[in-house]
């Protein structure tokens, strides 16, 4: 099967170089420049024309009225609040939690890691609701273990969620950093008589900064864009993703919801371009200098247990929020009646099958889609010199400072008219949240196209090898890690996303997370939650046989980049 | 093993593709804003009894509303189903809606349709107020549960109370309307004649919301997650529609429902969309829901509401709807007047 397929591409290639060859309008452009304009022509299409779409909705005048509302001002100023507070704590307790991993000896780890994974997976609200019935009023935790009457709505309760939903990706991002400091320059540091904490503060912290850094950017555009957790969690505290959906669902107002979509697009795309200008749009900063083999210095003693015991702390409530939802999806009323029950996942796998099935079939397109779209870019636009390339470069990446909220609303305007009819079709969901992927995949493939020295590949040209052939045999084989990283990252994410597809799905193109979302809306609360279950054992299962068959499970995280 | 994780996933793929290329049959294609098990009763008779397909995507009704606008110059769906009919009228006025005459809309009383025919009220839905009872003996002893609006305004019910927001819920717009409505009973005995009384009403409405808001401690996204954190036991008392606070006291939880009198109600819209890809069959649907069968089934199945085809049972455990007393809805000046109240109610609360 696979020497057919291979044939057949060569045959396919042939035809194709012949058919340009012989192409007299296009006769002076060679194959690569071909592959450039195409790839520049769907970024158009996907990326640039969505963003126009939503900007050019509301008039001069909508964007005044929308923003003369005293409750869009209101938003405006808590999602900076909000974002400054939560990105604060949420990278403070990921770079504890990196610190820990890397200088100490505690014991379970492996654990802790597994752990700390588990929110980057989980699908929206309905673990918000899990926090209610833990820390809410009436609590198991709050209330029932600790008799206060602390209630978790408002900005408050926001807050909690918010650090523990989004530190670990400033866990990660730190990790990546600490995990580059040479060790001799500490031990250096120490055999010159410097203490524990002095060495900390004068020479990992410094190092680390840039990383911590890039975790406070790429946390505060999560932050910014997230709408699953205030919706639950805020009550009539408003923020902008909540309000752009307020505009909807109570106003009927899609203008001034596209309106807000643009305000709330401004502080992301600053923080992106902060990013960009400061850091060098990289997720990871690689301090040169290969790894000298040495154990980094071990932190011992009291310090340690102070650590680990922070550590524990941050997992047991991840633990027990993800317990809940556990048990909740086997009992018969959540919170209530905690006797056995398998109701909720026959009335999942009787009428709610479908959503399921389409969301898995979505995600593995989109994945699949965002990293050969990756795969190209890395090769055409960041290894090729040609006018306008940073242009491209640009607009591959620019999806990761657009929230999904923003995007869903951009396709859904942009698709319903010829010649781009997609709206009603499982294509526009598919395209969406490939679009929302391919910053990922191809920043874990130009991180590691840069080792790729350009001599093989000139080499390989000189021996007669074309384009296209320098890119399946050579750059193909060295990014094969980077694009399964991509690939899976894009799954995962695909597979737990609500804020895109909530606009693109039709009659019959229903996904699992809009289900859980209309079951919640009617108080269904059971099968929500084994929609929920359902979808982390999907997430988990995959990163599982990433681990079989690749030995690199978790390190899709860290390859895929954020 | 790397070879058998390739043909995984081409499988994979090719499933996908057969499913996306799957299904040309006859089918009926609907926005939905209503409870699953109603909506799949009615479907799975309505292809009993036609043998069309039905598929649905299911949310709020501002949502839905806001979909068919999007998708103006190229209809997505054929059905709009659920949701009050302000948001149909909403639609309607602008042109998103068809005008049809399915004949058991014939049946219906006139307060229930559009006189041009694009949208049909086919049940009827009570604001409520679900009280649960165990927590009412617990935090509250000796209280006494509420039995009108204004008992909720009791000190003693201060962060007791959960409700939803209408900046986000149609149906707390509704409960907005409701009181100004209510206050406009009274306003006449208070020697206020003409446009004074609407006014006046409003005003004591104002006053009452800003007492209610002392005791409220949340307005929630959406009008059923009242009842959820009620059940819960996270608040005592939470306001929302008495369907959806059916559906929990039939499922034996601590909580109760209570009508108080001088409720507000809204009247369930179905429509087809202008411009629709199947409009017969639209009309084929809008024609079922319309019919007793499926009234039916909306009065008996999943959220319990009252039909509004004269002769059909009512449902089951709600009170009478004829000793329930409403307020008179001026529904549409509650529509002109939307965006100019959800303002003022942001003034009001500002929580």
């Amino acid at each position: 099967m696979m020497s057919i397929n291979n044939d057949g591409m060569k045959k396919c290639r042939h035809y194709l170089i012949k058919s340009i060859k012989f192409n007299s309008i296009l006769g002076k452009i060679d194959l690569v420049h071909l592959i450039i304009i195409i790839l520049g022509i769907i970024l158009f299409i996907f990326v640039v024309f969505p963003v126009l779409k939503v900007f050019s909705y509301p008039s001069i005048e909508d964007y005044i009225y929308i923003l003369s509302k005293s409750r869009s001002l209101r938003a405006i100023k808590n999602s900076l609040f909000i974002t400054l507070i939560s990105t604060s704590t949420a990278t403070f307790i990921g770079f504890i939690y990196a610190y820990t991993m890397r200088y100490t000896n505690v014991p379970g780890k492996k654990f802790f890691k597994f752990i700390s994974l588990l929110p980057l997976l989980s699908p929206p609200f309905v673990v918000a609701l899990a926090w209610i019935l833990l820390f809410g009023r009436r609590g198991l935790i709050t209330y029932e273990l600790f008799k206060t009457h602390w209630s978790i709505f408002g900005w408050k309760g926001l807050w909690l969620v918010q650090s523990i939903a989004f530190f670990p990706y400033s866990y990660l991002i730190i990790d990546g950093v600490l995990k580059e400091i040479d060790p001799s320059l500490e031990y250096a540091a120490e055999n010159a008589g410097a203490n524990g904490f002095y060495v900390f503060r004068t020479i990992t912290l410094p190092l680390a900064l840039p990383g911590i850094l890039n975790a406070i950017i790429l946390v505060g555009i999560y932050v910014l864009a997230d709408f699953g957790n205030p919706i639950v969690i805020a009550g009539s505290w408003p923020v902008l993703p909540t309000e752009i959906f307020g505009r909807i669902s109570g106003y009927y107002d899609l203008v001034g919801a596209t309106g807000l979509a643009a305000v709330l697009l401004i502080p992301t795309f600053g923080l992106f371009m902060l990013n960009r200008t400061m850091l060098g749009g990289k997720s990871f900063v690689t301090i040169t200098g290969k790894g000298t083999g040495l154990e980094k210095p071990l932190i011992t003693g009291t310090v340690k247990w102070i650590l680990f015991g922070f550590c524990l702390f941050i997992i047991l409530i991840i633990i027990s929020v993800y317990g809940i939802l556990l048990i909740g999806s086997f009992t018969t009323t959540w919170g209530i009646d905690w006797s056995f029950s398998l109701n909720h996942w026959y009335i999942l796998f009787g009428t709610k099958s479908r959503s399921l099935y389409n969301s898995i079939i979505y995600a593995l397109f989109a994945g699949g889609g965002a990293a050969v779209f990756s795969l190209f870019a890395t090769y055409f636009i960041y290894g090729k010199v040609f006018i306008g390339k940073k242009i491209l470069d640009f607009l591959v990446i620019l999806p990761a400072a657009i929230p999904g909220i923003f995007l869903g609303v951009g396709f859904l305007l942009a698709f319903n008219n010829p010649p781009l009819l997609l709206t009603g079709t499982s294509l526009i969901i598919i395209f969406g949240l490939m679009v929302w992927n391919i910053p990922l995949g191809y920043q874990a493939c130009t991180a590691n196209f840069e080792q790729i020295t350009s001599e093989i590949e000139e080499g390989a040209i000189n021996l007669g090898a074309n384009s296209l052939q320098v890119f399946k045999d050579i750059i193909f084989p060295l990014l094969k890690s980077p694009f399964l990283a991509g690939f899976i990252m894009g799954f995962l994410r695909s597979i737990t996303n609500l804020s895109i597809v909530i606009f693109l799905i039709s009659p019959g193109n229903n996904t699992a997370t809009a289900e859980m979302l209309s079951l919640i809306q009617y108080a269904e609360l059971g099968p929500a939650i084994a929609i929920c279950i359902a979808l982390f054992g999907i997430a988990l299962l995959v990163i599982g046989i990433t681990q079989l068959f690749l030995g690199t499970g978790m390190a899709v995280f860290t390859k895929g980049g954020l | 093993m790397k070879r058998l994780l390739l043909v995984l996933l081409l499988l994979g793929l090719f499933l996908g593709l057969v499913s996306i290329a799957a299904g040309s049959a006859e089918k009926v294609l609907i926005y939905a804003a209503l409870d699953s098990p109603t909506l799949e009763a009615i479907a799975k008779e309505f292809t009993k009894s036609t043998g069309i397909d039905v598929e649905w995507v299911l949310g709020g009704a501002g949502e839905m509303a806001v979909r068919i606008r999007a998708e103006k110059s190229r209809p997505q769906a054929d059905v709009f189903i659920g949701g009050s009919i302000d948001v149909h009228g909403d639609l309607a006025k602008d042109g998103l809606l068809a005008k049809i005459s399915p004949e058991n809309a014939e049946a219906l009383a006139p307060q229930y349709k559009d006189p041009e025919g694009r949208y049909f009220g086919w049940y009827l839905g009570l604001l409520g107020l679900v009280l649960n009872t165990d927590m009412l003996k617990e935090e509250m002893e000796g209280v006494m549960p509420p039995k009108t609006w204004d008992d909720l305004l009791e000190p003693e019910w201060e962060g007791k109370v959960v409700s939803s927001s209408p900046a986000t819920s149609g149906g707390a717009y509704i409960f907005i309307a409701t009181q100004i409505f209510r206050f406009e009973k009274l306003a006449p005995y208070f020697g206020f004649k003409g446009d004074a009384i609407r006014e006046e009403a409003e005003k004591a409405a104002w006053n009452w919301f800003r007492d209610f808001n002392k005791n409220v401690d949340l307005y929630t996204a959406k009008a059923t997650e009242p009842i959820t954190l009620t059940v819960q036991g996270e608040y005592v008392v939470g306001m929302s529609w008495a369907h959806d606070i059916l559906v929990s006291v039939e499922k034996g939880l601590p909580v109760v429902l209570i009508v108080p009198p001088y409720t507000g109600f809204e009247i369930g819209g179905v429509s087809a969309i202008e411009g629709a890809p199947h409009p017969e069959i639209a009309e084929k649907f809008v024609n079922f829901v319309l019919s007793e069968k499926s009234q039916e089934i909306n009065a008996t199945v999943g959220a319990k509401r009252y039909p509004t085809l004269p002769g059909v049972v009512s449902p089951p455990n709600s009170p009478d709807v004829k000793s329930v007393v409403l307020v008179e809805y001026d529904r549409a000046w509650a529509i002109e007047n939307r965006s100019r109240l959800l303002d003022k109610w942001e003034e009001v609360i500002a929580k």
